[in-house]
């Protein structure tokens, strides 16, 4: 089978055009690239956008900015923090702020790693996705019992972990009472939005 | 750091370097998917972070042919992950989707596109059409349409035969140009 021109460069109306248009190139703030960089504990030697900014923005921004993407736990219920926009129109137009706002409160709470901290920490969210990657994996098994074993187990490897909220729910889907009550109830609040 | 770099010391992870490459190659692309999927712009640049974190071990063993796959892949699992945590807390994406319900051209739009065009506002309304045309399909229409990617790339991403990844795309298609019929209709002052 041919493969079908791309409508940018063929026969699309104006209107298609200007839609696509609107989102084809778009890409992250200056800032935004900053604090993926930082989060993942990078120099910038392979990209332009670090030295630049990182004089521009000063190191209270660094801090503010790593607290946003490193504290990687405050994102947690990955629901919480990848939730998508389904407003429209101008509700939408705000919500693209909102969130991120949000994001940065949720987080702020807690203390902006130092230094070579970036990457541990991310080592250690990568462990916590596994361990409850492989909860996710039994219950959708029906394997209640060993889901709540490997929970357990999750729970005493971080019992302040990253990922407690989203621990909570799969608790909550075993059957059990979230630990911590109404934490546990806050951050189902929080992974639904409401 | 240091789990990091003994990872890559145990040729479990990739060097550093290698990530930094990457990352400054591709995280714009990894970033534009997810915001296509409705994440905010703080929200997508976390989820590019989680990425990258899963992409310094799969990138071990690909070629650098493979890193814009490997990343796409990553970012769509991640996504779907995310979906499901939803349903797991009754939050199901759908649920209040504009998919499920009219086309909403909000008073800004109508002014904006009847006069002069305005980004976010635009923006807004492509993202409309992209998630009433449901996952796979506004996948495919992304990658081709504005990333640029050939079938073969998008069918290894998406994990179909590159036939498959065509009738999506057109069906997809069919869907943009059908839906942007009825928004610029709805968006006529």
């Amino acid at each position: 089978m041919r493969e079908p021109k791309r409508l940018l460069a063929g026969d699309a109306t104006s209107f298609e055009r200007q839609l696509l248009s609107a989102v084809k190139n778009e890409r992250p703030s200056p800032e935004l690239a900053l604090s993926m960089q930082q989060g993942l504990g990078l120099s910038g030697a392979g990209a332009s956008l670090a030295p630049t900014l990182a004089v521009k923005a000063g190191h209270a921004l660094w801090l503010k900015l790593g607290a946003v993407a490193i504290a990687g736990g405050g994102l947690v219920a990955t629901a919480a923090v990848l939730r998508p926009q389904v407003g429209t129109g101008v509700e939408a137009a705000a919500q693209i702020t909102a969130p991120a706002s949000r994001e940065t409160a949720a987080v702020s709470t807690q203390p902006a790693l130092e230094g070579s901290q970036p990457l541990e920490a991310s080592a250690t969210l990568r462990e916590e996705i596994e361990l409850l990657d492989a909860v996710r994996a039994l219950v959708g098994r029906g394997e209640r019992a060993s889901a709540l074993e490997a929970l357990t187990r999750y729970q005493a490897r971080f019992p302040r972990g990253a990922l407690e909220r989203e621990a909570g729910v799969l608790r909550r889907r075993l059957g059990e009472t979230p630990r911590g009550g109404s934490s546990a109830a806050s951050g189902l609040k929080a992974a639904t939005g409401r | 750091m240091l789990a990091m770099e003994e990872a890559a010391s145990q040729g479990t992870s990739v060097p550093h370097a290698r990530l930094e490459r990457v990352f400054a190659e591709q995280h714009d692309l990894v970033w534009r998917l997810l915001r296509r999927f409705g994440l905010a712009p703080a929200g997508a640049a976390e989820a590019t972070r989680r990425v990258f974190v899963e992409a310094s071990k799969e990138l071990v063993g690909a070629s650098r042919s493979e890193e814009r796959s490997v990343l796409l892949r990553l970012a769509l699992q991640l996504f779907q992950r995310s979906e499901a945590l939803q349903d797991l807390a009754g939050a199901a994406p759908g649920r209040n989707s504009p998919r499920r319900g009219p086309l909403h051209v909000s008073l800004a739009q109508h002014v904006s596109l009847a006069q002069q065009p305005n980004g976010t506002e635009v923006m807004g309304l492509m993202d409309q059409v992209l998630t009433r045309m449901g996952r796979s399909p506004a996948t495919a229409f992304i990658l081709f349409e504005l990333e640029g990617l050939s079938f073969e790339e998008i069918a290894g991403v998406m994990g179909v035969e590159r036939e498959t990844a065509v009738q999506i795309l057109l069906r997809a298609r069919d869907e943009f140009q059908r839906v942007a019929a009825e928004l610029r209709k709805a968006s006529r002052v």
